[in-house]
């Protein structure tokens, strides 16, 4: 069986459907970038395997444990040991500092460890802004913040929902490239929400979503 | 009078059933949180046993049972199980954050009986002079029993709803004999809730202790008899002595074991685990030191009892005590006699009675209270420690006015600390009569005492 | 059932396996980062921190963000309990002046003549001899002039007086012709202690000396106390008494005052709950009064600390989302709402028991001229106020904020 597993997956909310029967498979390790004009149901996707939103019917099989049947508790401890996030919005909490914002992630997974957040901030470049506030980063500096924060506590998965949507070409590509480069060392596996034709070339596949189902889905080149 | 008769065989019934109870709720909770290393059917043996040995007490006549010896055993228990307790948190204390706890079969069997028994076979006897007393056999038995199926049955609703992995995560074996210890201290007493007289035993010792030491030493050293000059020594040295700080002492003494554990539970840096990266890493630190957090929280509970037990026993305020104004009585032919069949006081009331002697003008005051197996004990209103201010009586116990240190009625006739100097009487059906020459003979004591130490 | 998927190594139930895999912390973890002068720094000045400690951390982090709201809330938590305290204050202090007149000498009966009469003092050795009686003082009544001016006396043995709380100015007599001057005569009679008075009665004048004045917030500190035989001299009429005290073993009071009226059939004797019976009953009314602003101070106090609390986790909200996302239990969230919660509990309940206990002292001395003996649970009692009053007020805000969709408020539309 695949790593995830998306059998015939709907999402309804109040008045709209968001995904109309998603079925999937994702292999481990594999960098997946998932577009489609807004509205799609591309971001719902994303939070349903990320367990931050929950299926109305189907299933979501992750590395053999079905979502479905997780409590609330078990959900939270499912994010924190396989799911790292990155937000379009950084999501840093304002009055911590770089370093203490990623060992808030260590704290909530088990411990906090300074070394070991200090190392992953020096990992993605930012071994000399560690005191700095949220408000003293550049956008690109904060978005690497994420980057380490997501995988301080090395996800199996992470899930980033427009990472370079509020970023330029210049910092965008960093980003990607930052992305690339750990990857190619960890392995984990990546789906990338994006509706820039630019960042969906990163990667080994693409899925192009539209109206809540999948309209396309091909293997790419890694760039 | 029935309602009575009711009320305390249900509460004896139940407290007896519902302490086995809640000891085999942890001890199975214990069992499981193990791995099943152990077997709990010795534990059942135990208790069938405890049975058995309580019915046949109930069996035995009277003059068999030594009451006395009993609740000496009860309050000595207690005395092993905690410092079995303190051995094992001091093991657990060290590097070792898990002392390893091999429990033989046997060994859970013979303790069961040990535990159980004294007070099972109090209770037993309690319950038999209750229906002898109050001529009620069925329903003082009846109630007896209902008690005894009404523990039980909660112990099972509660057993039901616990999760006995949870529950027995909090207990290694350390744990497991300190609740066993305070399970003893809060129930230990055959007919009341609580008999803590471990607590001012420990306290009296090392009054005693201290002051025989200092006193030695003083002796050896040749202090010469200047008023003056061992007043103020002893106003100083009394500090080493004094009630308060005797009574922190000890209190520190017993609970010095259960704090190192704490310290070490809490304050002490995680071991490294050496395998694993990051993440991993982090996690098998984060659950070692949250299982070592979960272990140390009983015993911070165990601790706040304790101490809570021990403020209140030592906090009886004097004024609260009754300390009856002493009846005169006079010399008649080398002896005291003081009348039983007085119709304004009856001696065997079960309160205090004290009689003032006035010898060469000195006043000397003999206390005379029945005790709870029904001998009448007759005593100095004085100790050999404290300047002679005398006991007032507090429920159960007679307590020494100068250092608040209480005693046992039951064990008042024993000599030495702050026990009242006891004095050899004759009882007869009319008369307490006490020689003059003993009364003089004790009194001496309490003199020497005195002028030695310049206590005024 | 999602596996947590603990490494092998962790299951701490069984921890004889890993023993091996252990060492305890002698390894510096400054040592891995020679490479950063700035991350040694870090790292050594931080190493020993334990979870609790990193909890703490972020909440203090957390709060110090906004500490005028705290305050604020803190503050009103602090105006709740200090007026809870001090009405309980005061009302332990009416309660304590109940009887006060047999406590004050540490009786609990009292026996007095009928009107015009006295009692012997051979009655008095008569009650002391009874069963059960621990102590019977007798008193003695009566007036004298100072400069043609009439003071009360109390004759008594004033050794008895020590320890029962009364306040002391100067010392306690021990020779005769040494006596006790209320703390209200001080200014009418210029005294202080050691000055000499010269009492008139039954037209003679005798010199006594003042050893101490004394406070104890009743009709005594209007008065001079004396010994029973001076009182005696002064009165003119040796042996008898206005009244006896007695002090009668706890629990066996209505006894004792039976056998106190077989011996004395002429005297009233009154046990201390007859005494306070009577002042009871008004006492009543004022709690219920007082229960009732109690209850509408706190329900008050509980809506605003409700509404900052419910301010704060709205304005939180893209924080609580985040950190579900990061993997964090309701537990593990609202862990931090709980400690501010308590925190504020703690700071209003201790600041408000003694703003609250020194303004119960304050009426007190203006209203009966005496302070107030608090209980000593009342310290312990506030804060337990504070606490339930915060934590009620957090607990309907924190547990809405919980249901937050996190999808929903890190898309951040």
């Amino acid at each position: 069986m695949s790593f995830i597993v998306l059998r015939d997956v709907i999402k309804e909310y109040k008045t709209a459907h968001a995904l109309r029967g998603v079925s999937m498979e994702v292999e481990k390790g594999q960098w997946l970038n998932i577009v489609g004009p807004s509205g799609s149901g591309k971001s719902t996707l994303l939070n349903i395997i990320g367990g931050l939103d929950s299926a109305s019917s189907g299933e979501v099989i992750i590395d053999s444990t079905n979502l479905g049947g997780l409590s609330e508790n078990d959900m939270a401890v499912f994010r924190r040991e396989k799911i790292g996030f990155i937000f379009q919005q950084s999501h840093l909490i304002p009055y911590l500092t770089a370093v203490e914002n990623v060992m808030l992630a260590q704290y909530f997974h088990s411990m906090a460890d300074e070394q070991e957040a200090v190392d992953a901030l020096a990992r993605v470049g930012l071994g000399h802004r560690l005191k700095h506030r949220p408000s003293q980063l550049s956008g690109g500096e904060q978005q690497r913040v994420c980057i380490a924060r997501a995988l301080i506590n090395s996800p199996e998965i992470l899930l980033a929902d427009e990472p370079t949507g509020n970023l330029d070409r210049e910092n965008t590509k960093v980003i990607l490239e930052l992305l690339k480069k750990i990857h190619s060392e960890e392995h984990f596996t990546i789906i990338l929400v994006t509706h820039d034709p630019f960042v969906s070339q990163w990667g080994q596949r693409v899925l192009t979503m539209e109206d809540g189902k999948i309209k396309c889905d091909e293997f790419i080149c890694y760039l | 009078m029935s309602l009575s008769v009711i009320y305390e065989a249900v509460v004896v019934g139940f407290k007896e059933c519902f302490k086995a109870g809640i000891v085999w709720l942890i001890f199975s909770a214990y069992i499981v949180a193990n791995g099943k290393r152990i077997s709990i059917m010795p534990f059942y043996y135990g208790i069938l046993c405890v049975f058995l040995i309580s019915a046949a007490s109930f069996f035995l006549p009277r003059e068999f049972v030594n009451r006395e010896y009993l609740s000496n055993f009860i309050s000595t228990s207690f005395a092993v199980i905690f410092l079995a307790s303190g051995a094992a948190l001091f093991h657990a204390s060290g590097a070792n954050p898990e002392a390893k706890g091999g429990l033989g079969g046997i060994a859970v069997f013979l303790f069961t009986i040990l535990f159980f028994s004294p007070d099972a076979v109090g209770s037993v006897l309690f319950l038999k002079e209750l229906s002898l007393m109050k001529e009620a056999e069925v329903m003082t038995y009846v109630s007896a029993l209902a008690g005894v199926f009404l523990a039980a049955g909660l112990a099972l609703v509660i057993r039901k709803a616990s999760n006995p992995a949870w529950l027995g995560s909090f207990f290694t074996l350390p744990q497991l004999l300190l609740f066993l210890a305070i399970v003893k201290l809060l129930s230990g007493g055959i007919k009341g809730i609580a008999e803590i007289s471990l607590i001012p035993a420990v306290q009296r010792g090392f009054m005693k202790f201290s002051h025989d030491f200092i006193h030695q030493t003083l002796v050896i050293l040749m202090v010469p008899d200047h008023l003056l000059l061992s007043t103020t020594v002893w106003d100083f040295i009394g500090i080493f002595f004094g009630p308060n700080l005797a009574s922190i002492v000890s209190l520190l003494a017993l609970l010095f074991f259960p704090f190192m554990f704490i310290y070490y539970s809490l304050l002490k840096p995680a071991p490294e685990p050496e395998a694993g990266r990051g993440p991993e890493r982090r996690k098998i630190k984060y659950l070692l030191l949250s299982d070592r957090r979960r272990k140390a929280l009983p015993v911070v509970f165990f601790v706040c009892i304790i101490v809570t037990t021990w403020f209140m026993q030592r906090g009886e305020p004097v004024t609260k005590l009754y300390n009856p104004k002493p009846k005169p009585v006079v010399e008649e032919q080398g002896a005291v006699m003081i009348p039983l069949d007085d119709p304004t006081m009856n001696l065997r009331d079960g309160a205090l009675h004290k009689f003032a002697l006035t010898h060469q003008g000195e006043e000397i005051r003999i206390m005379i209270i029945r005790k709870p197996d029904n001998a009448l004990s007759v005593c100095l209103d004085a100790c050999e420690i404290c300047p002679p201010d005398g006991y007032g009586q507090s429920g159960e116990h007679v307590i020494c006015i100068y250092c608040i240190t209480p005693i046992p009625i039951s064990a008042l006739g024993e000599p030495g600390g702050c026990n009242p100097i006891p004095l050899s009487a004759s009882v007869d059906s009319k008369f307490v009569r006490i020689e003059l020459g003993e009364i003089l003979k004790k009194w001496e004591y309490v003199k020497s005492g005195k002028s030695k130490e310049g206590i005024k | 059932m999602f596996k947590l998927s603990f490494p092998q190594a962790a299951r701490v139930g069984n921890p004889s396996e890993n023993k091996e895999r252990f060492r305890t912390d002698s390894r510096q973890s400054g040592d891995k980062s020679r490479n950063d002068k700035g991350v040694i720094l870090i790292a050594n000045r931080n190493k020993s921190r334990t979870a609790t400690k990193w909890f703490l951390f972020f909440f203090m982090r957390s709060i110090s963000q906004r500490k005028g709201r705290v305050v604020i809330a803190s503050l009103s938590v602090m105006l709740a309990v200090a007026v809870v305290t001090a009405m309980l204050g005061i009302t332990f202090g009416i309660r304590e002046k109940l009887g006060a007149e047999l406590k004050a000498y540490g009786a609990n009966i009292i026996v007095a003549p009928q009107k015009g009469h006295y009692l012997d003092y051979e009655t008095l050795e008569s009650i002391s001899r009874l069963n059960h009686v621990e102590e019977a003082a007798g008193q003695v009544f009566g007036r004298v002039f100072i400069n043609k001016q009439g003071v009360e006396i109390i004759g008594l043995e004033v050794s008895r007086l020590k320890d029962r709380g009364w306040r002391l100015f100067g010392n306690w007599p021990d020779k005769k012709g040494e006596i006790l001057a209320g703390v209200n005569l001080k200014d009418a009679l210029r005294l202080e202690p050691g000055r000499t008075l010269a009492l008139e009665s039954e037209g003679k004048k005798t010199d006594f000396t003042v050893s101490g004045l004394f406070e104890k917030g009743g009709p005594e500190d209007s008065a001079l106390i004396v010994s029973l035989p001076e009182a005696w001299e002064l009165t003119g009429a040796a042996g008898r008494l206005s009244a006896v005290l007695v002090r009668g073993k706890s629990g066996e009071l209505e006894s004792v005052a039976k056998s106190i009226r077989a011996a004395a059939p002429a005297a009233s004797v009154k046990t201390l709950r007859q005494v306070a019976f009577a002042e009871e009953s008004l006492l009543v009314k004022i709690q219920l009064l007082m229960a009732l602003v109690t209850v509408v101070v706190l329900s008050a106090t509980v809506i605003s600390v409700a509404s900052t609390m419910g301010a704060n986790v709205l304005e939180r909200r893209e924080e609580i989302g985040l950190m579900k996302a990061l993997g964090a239990t309701r537990k593990g969230i609202s862990s931090f709402y709980s400690a501010e919660a308590i925190l504020i509990g703690l700071a209003g309940g201790l600041s408000g028991f003694l703003f609250g206990y020194f303004s119960a002292q304050a009426v007190s001395k203006g209203a009966f001229n005496s302070f107030i003996a608090a209980p000593s649970y009342l310290p312990l009692f506030s804060l337990a106020m504070g606490l339930a009053v915060s934590v009620t007020a957090a607990y309907f805000p924190v547990r809405g904020a919980m249901k937050y969709e996190p999808a929903v408020i890190l898309r951040g539309e």
